[in-house]
């Protein structure tokens, strides 16, 4: 069954909310922007909750109709087509930026040096089986996910939190605003996930419901936003112990008194990892989708495959994954930045002429009548 | 009489039946019986009654109606319809001159008598299980429900076997389509023989080549009538005292009867530990490989120390070794269930000491290993029925583990469970009711709600009356 | 493009997956456990000088034992161990970090940024500093400790102790922030006839209990009593000070409290259980001078009632001498945090430069152009003691 329900949509709002933003992005911003990276945070936070609330307007208006139905319907197919085709190339991008930081994030433990990109293939394997299923396999997989998740994070919460000291992040904005804008422009790549969910445009009951998914999102970003300030508070004024391999987990290393207990932030982290693969497999669907909307069925898969060995060839010949991060930072913002918050503003148009057009035929049927 | 004759020639082994002419009220006739399947005193009384008969005519209606009135009796005017009876053990009658025969159910099998099954053991509830004998078990199904609406749909299977099938199903109650669907698979097998209903699995289950179970079985009467309550179908199989049930979702092997019996609150505890140990059945070996391997910072220094002193030594690689360790439990319990009686005592000995202690005192394997896969062998088996495919995934997982970490193990995991929620069980989501989420199953869920509060069927099942009580208690 | 059957993938998926599996198992990426290869390290010591040198306690078969190398900094010297005793070092569960007494705050900021960022030691391990030379007392208290280690030492010493133990990520934080320097604890391992008893104000009272007991005589470990500021010189700290230090932080548990009652012209000592505080600074900057205010709010459980209703000869309730007894354990306090604020004064271990960057840090720049030193500033006391 190809649709998912409220539940499920707001779950998968939730899951996204989260899922790329837990890796590097924190060390990241800290790096990049100082002490001003918790006011970062939150204002790329803000904008990515408008990004839901313009995604949730599509797909509650759409009428039923797909996201490339409603664009063929507006502008038509020769548009919607262009469209579909630079959306699959961006999320296949994007994938490879999501998949950098999942190696980074194992660099240390799992993948030595010189294999790392076949360590890839079963995760490849896996999102490529996951492009295929129906839009039911990602919705039922976030309800299996997300306690998990919830758990993961309590629990990184409750290590980390009570050692927490968040006069560190103080003072806040002391070099005025320079600091987030420089953030909001280099770091898009590591939000606007949830255009992802334009993919179940047309596919998701609940109608207006669907706008609690936006609850969910905060929730999420609640989550996020308490770990990044320990983080922030903790290395605020030396940024530099901290490398792209690592991310949250650090603090609750830190926190923990590990040499005792053990490094059960790691543990605890791979629940949380749940949330990065789902929205990996989401990047893959809508490749996928979009390619068969573009060039048909058939032509669609063939070229998703050719796609997936080019991208699985990208990582073999990623060597230095720190400056991949950095490629992601000086020349994919703003691509990312116009496609990620463009395709639901394109929505949005695409809704209103359609809306438009409707009701001249209608005008134009009744005067025939 | 050319009748019998007919059938007596289409037989390979003529010796196997038996034919015992009479005359009677001027008419000649014969009964034809087998010397093994049919009860042979019932066919002497048969004989006899024929043979004092005084009636006019005589003939297969006055037979049925005034003179073998104390037998199961039909008119049979197919020669194939009539060889099959006789297959089966049924008696038969011939009149000289007349077409057709008379039918005489006197079939008589040497079966079990109703005993607890090994595999459904339960501490308190109904310990009656199902035998080989189709007929015994419709009956166990009858006693325990007597509606009028109980639906037996019969048709034979096999075309050397002529196995017995029954699908049963509450009419009113399961959706009419699941039990037509079922039907229209089984009308389609063009097979030799059915011995047993898992024979019948593949052609039931939509991927047949599955590690994963997509049919329900049972073995009690007791839980076959609980599930039929709850809209399922169930298909009964001459021979075998396991009965298939559909649709099938993977919790009910999480389920016992005996959280039907037990308070509720237990149940509800008995259930999450279920849940619990299958987590670490599958999940304990290849974690512990993926820590002893790549993430061993994750243990307790003292753990830590412990296992670095218990594996100094071990020739093998830990995967290598867990692998071993897994491998050597198979071959124990495979050879615990094959092995004679005279022998288990011994061989176990043998399997717990020379193969567990002894290895490990030589160093060959290390002593966690050994703890970590029988903890993990002995947590599959809280849920016996789902062990098949408990197996294959802790396989998989401790390969991953043991080549990729947790990293492996996580994608193992989500292959595994995008694949489980991509199977469907005649319209049953598979991990329903977690996923999709069914809110008012969770009365019978992970968490069980006192049978008084259990107001509503399933809907992860399909049926056609979803009210199953109509008001709670009090 | 034939459509193939579910049967012909299912089997190619099978087929896939089983030729990954054994290419990965055929290629030597198999791999041993690591565990075996590696040298579990649970204490690290550090002595400055012309060249590093790391004494690091491992555990293994046989219980701990020191391991020794040299180098021109941190991360030769941790070559030189994985070269003489071919193993690689492993710090996921060292727990403590002691450094020499002779160490300065360059050669301690370099060592730990180096263990921090190139070691993966936990940011969280506690660092301490040796009476003498790290080597030394490693070595006393692995032959002492035997199979307890170092790291319970250490959280037996975090409990009970009067001094706060530090980690690592905030002496570094300290050291390289606004305040640039940091307190650390001086653990040291002294002969028996060396150890001397305190009665400092924030004695912990635990003298005789916990510190492990010498085997047929020779070595003791005496608990820490005093910490050392390291900055831009490094100096021991009064026993006073000190206490007062573990009032402000938020590591420090708090343990004995001392006071003197006055009544009738006579003195009772008292003490009581510190058995909750909160503690902050406050910061401001006006007229360019910084003012600070030191604020302490301390729940205490008196110990020494029959001693009070004994010099009250019953006739008056504690309760009603309480504001006095209070008065009198806030008047140590107060003492112990001017201590400390006089302290800092010269090595800012209260972090108050860092208090006054968060306050203000636009009015901080200036501040720290014209030199940044506190030896001017205002520094009072907010002391609040409550007998529970």
């Amino acid at each position: 069954m190809d649709r998912v329900s409220l539940r499920q949509f707001i779950l998968l709002a939730f899951l996204l909310g989260m899922a790329m933003k837990m890796f590097n992005l924190p060390v990241l911003m800290l790096r990049m922007c100082g002490k001003d990276a918790f006011a970062t945070l939150l204002a790329e936070l803000v904008i990515d909750l408008v990004l839901l609330a313009l995604v949730v307007s599509v797909v509650v208006l759409s009428g039923g109709k797909g996201f490339y139905e409603l664009l063929s319907e507006a502008f038509g197919r020769p548009v919607s087509r262009i469209v579909a085709l630079v959306t699959a190339a961006f999320w296949l991008i994007k994938l490879y930026f999501m998949l950098v930081d999942v190696r980074l994030f194992f660099s240390n433990t799992v993948f030595p040096a010189d294999v790392d990109a076949l360590h890839l293939i079963p995760l490849m394997a896996l999102l490529a089986y996951f492009a295929t299923r129906p839009l039911s396999s990602a919705g039922r997989l976030a309800e299996v996910l997300t306690p998990f998740v919830v758990v993961g994070m309590l629990v990184l919460g409750i290590l980390t939190l009570p050692h927490a000291d968040f006069g560190g992040l103080r003072p806040v904005l002391a070099d005025g605003g320079a600091g987030v804008v420089k953030g909001v422009r280099l770091l898009p790549v590591w939000f606007g996930d949830f255009t992802l969910l334009l993919s179940v445009c047309g596919k998701a009951d609940g109608g207006k419901k669907l706008a609690f998914s936006l609850i969910a999102a905060v929730v999420a970003f609640a989550g996020l936003t308490v770990l990044s300030a320990v983080l922030f508070a903790s290395y605020g004024n030396v940024p530099y112990l901290l490398s792209y391999g690592h991310s949250i987990s650090s603090i609750a290393q830190y926190s923990v008194g590990s040499f005792k207990f053990g490094r059960m932030d790691l543990v605890v982290f791979c629940l949380w990892l749940g949330a990065v693969l789902l929205s990996a497999g989401m990047m893959a669907t809508f490749v996928l989708r979009s390619l068969e909307c573009a060039i048909g069925r058939r032509a669609g898969r063939v070229v998703a495959a050719a796609g997936a060995v080019a991208l699985f060839a990208l990582m073999a010949i990623t060597v230095n994954l720190n400056l991949a991060t950095e490629y992601a930072m000086v020349y994919f913002a703003l691509p990312a930045a116009i496609v990620q918050y463009g395709l639901p503003v394109v929505g949005l148009v695409a809704v209103a002429v359609c809306k438009i057009k409707g009701k001249r035929h209608e005008k134009n049927k009744r005067k025939d009548a | 009489m050319d009748g019998a004759e007919k059938l007596l020639e289409k037989v390979a082994t003529p010796s196997l039946y038996v034919r015992t002419d009479f005359v009677s009220c001027g008419v000649r006739g014969c009964v034809l019986g087998t010397t093994d399947l049919s009860d042979q005193n019932a066919l002497l009384e048969c004989l006899r009654s024929l043979r004092e008969a005084n009636v006019t005519p005589f003939d297969y209606e006055t037979l049925q109606t005034r003179v073998l009135t104390n037998f199961e009796r039909t008119f049979v005017s197919d020669e194939k319809e009539a060889l099959d009876y006789l297959l089966a053990g049924d008696g038969l009658i011939f009149l000289d001159g007349q077409r057709g025969c008379v039918r005489l159910a006197v079939r008589k099998y040497e079966t079990r008598s109703v005993s607890e099954p090994p595999t459904e053991g339960i501490v308190k509830g109904p310990r009656e299980g199902f035998t080989e004998s189709i007929k015994t078990n419709l009956s166990l199904v009858e006693r325990k429900l007597r509606t009028p609406d109980l639906v037996v749909e019969r048709m034979k299977i096999g075309r050397r076997t002529k196995t017995d099938v029954a699908i049963v199903s509450i009419r009113g109650v399961s959706d009419p389509k699941t039990a037509e669907k079922i039907k229209a698979r089984l009308e389609k097998v063009d097979i030799d023989g059915i011995i047993d209903s898992q024979y019948l699995q593949s052609y039931l289950e939509p991927r047949p080549h599955s590690v994963f179970n997509q049919t329900g079985t049972c073995e009690k009467p007791d839980i076959l009538a609980a599930k039929l309550l709850e809209g399922r179908v169930g298909i009964m199989c001459d021979g075998t005292p396991i009965v298939l049930t559909l649709p099938y979702l993977f919790f009910e092997d999480v389920q016992s009867s005996e959280d039907y019996y037990e308070r509720s609150t237990y149940a509800s505890l008995i259930r999450m530990t279920r849940m619990a140990s299958l987590f670490i059945g599958l999940l304990l070996p290849g974690t512990f490989v993926a820590f002893e391997v790549f993430h061993f910072s994750v243990l307790p220094l003292q753990l830590l120390v412990t296992v670095v002193n218990a594996t100094k030594g071990v020739p093998f690689p830990p995967l290598a070794e867990v692998l071993f360790v897994m491998f050597l439990f198979e071959i124990i319990r495979e050879a615990g269930v094959r092995m004679p009686q005279a022998m288990g005592l011994a061989m176990s000995i043998v399997g717990a000491l020379v193969l567990g202690e002894t290895a490990v005192k030589a160093g060959m394997i290390g002593s966690p290993a050994v703890m970590i896969v029988a903890l993990s062998s002995i947590c599959t088996y809280t849920v016996p029925n789902a062990a098949g495919s408990s197996t294959f995934l802790r396989l998989l997982f401790t390969i991953a583990g043991g080549l990729l970490g947790l990293y492996g193990v996580l994608v193992c995991v989500i292959a595994a469970l995008l694949y489980m929620l991509s199977l469907d069980s005649y319209g049953t989501p598979y991990l329903a009711p977690f996923a999709p989420h069914i809110t008012s199953d969770g009365q019978d869920g992970l968490l069980k709600s006192p049978v008084s509060e259990v107001t509503a069927r399933p809907h992860s099942i399909p049926n056609v009356n979803p009210t199953r009580q109509r008001r709670s208690n009090g | 493009m034939k459509r193939i059957s579910e049967k012909t993938r299912n089997r190619l998926v099978l087929i896939f997956f089983v030729a990954v599996t054994a290419v990965l198992a055929l290629m030597p990426f198999v791999p041993e456990a690591e565990i075996n290869s590696c040298m579990m390290v649970t204490a690290l010591g550090i002595d400055g000088g012309e060249n590093v040198t790391l004494t690091a306690v491992m555990t293994g078969g046989s219980g701990e034992e020191s391991v020794h190398g040299e180098g021109a900094g941190v991360t030769e010297a941790l070559e030189d161990i994985s070269e003489r005793y071919g193993k690689k070092v492993e710090f996921g569960h060292c727990g403590a970090i002691v450094l020499g007494a002779e160490m300065s705050s360059g050669e301690i900021t370099a060592a730990i940024k180096s263990l921090l960022a190139e070691s993966e030691v936990n940011a969280g391990c506690a660092v301490l500093s040796a009476g003498g030379r790290a080597d030394e007392f490693i070595r006393a208290v692995v032959k002492l400790g035997g199979e307890s280690g170092v790291t319970d030492y250490m959280g037996f010493a975090d409990a009970g102790a009067p001094v706060p133990v530090p980690t690592a990520l905030t002496v570094l934080t300290s050291l390289v922030g606004k305040s640039r320097a940091a307190a650390l604890p001086v653990f040291s391992a002294k002969s028996s006839d060396e150890v001397t008893g305190g009665q400092g104000a924030g004695n912990s009272g635990s003298d005789d209990s916990g510190a492990p007991a010498p085997e047929g005589g020779g070595t003791e470990l005496v608990p820490p009593r005093i910490a050392r500021a390291v900055g831009s010189e490094t100096r021991e700290l009064t026993e006073e000070a000190t206490y007062g230090l573990m009032i402000m932080s938020p590591r420090g548990k708090g343990g004995a409290l001392e006071g003197v009652w006055e009544r009738g012209g006579e003195s009772l000592p008292l003490r009581a259980e510190i058995t909750g505080k909160s503690a902050s600074v406050k910061a401001d900057l006006t007229g360019g001078v910084p003012h600070f205010t030191l604020e302490a709010r301390l729940k205490v459980r008196f110990t020494d009632r029959y001693a009070v209703i004994e010099r009250t000869e019953g006739e008056t309730l504690i309760r009603d001498v309480s504001p006095e007894l209070e008065e009198a354990f806030a008047v140590t306090v107060r003492r112990c945090l001017e201590a400390a604020a006089e302290a800092s004064r010269t090595e800012d271990v209260l972090g108050l430069r860092t208090e006054l960057y968060r306050s203000c840090p636009k009015e901080y720049a200036e501040f720290e152009s014209r030199g940044g030193e506190l030896y001017d500033a205002v520094i009072e006391t907010d002391v609040t003691v409550k007998i529970s």
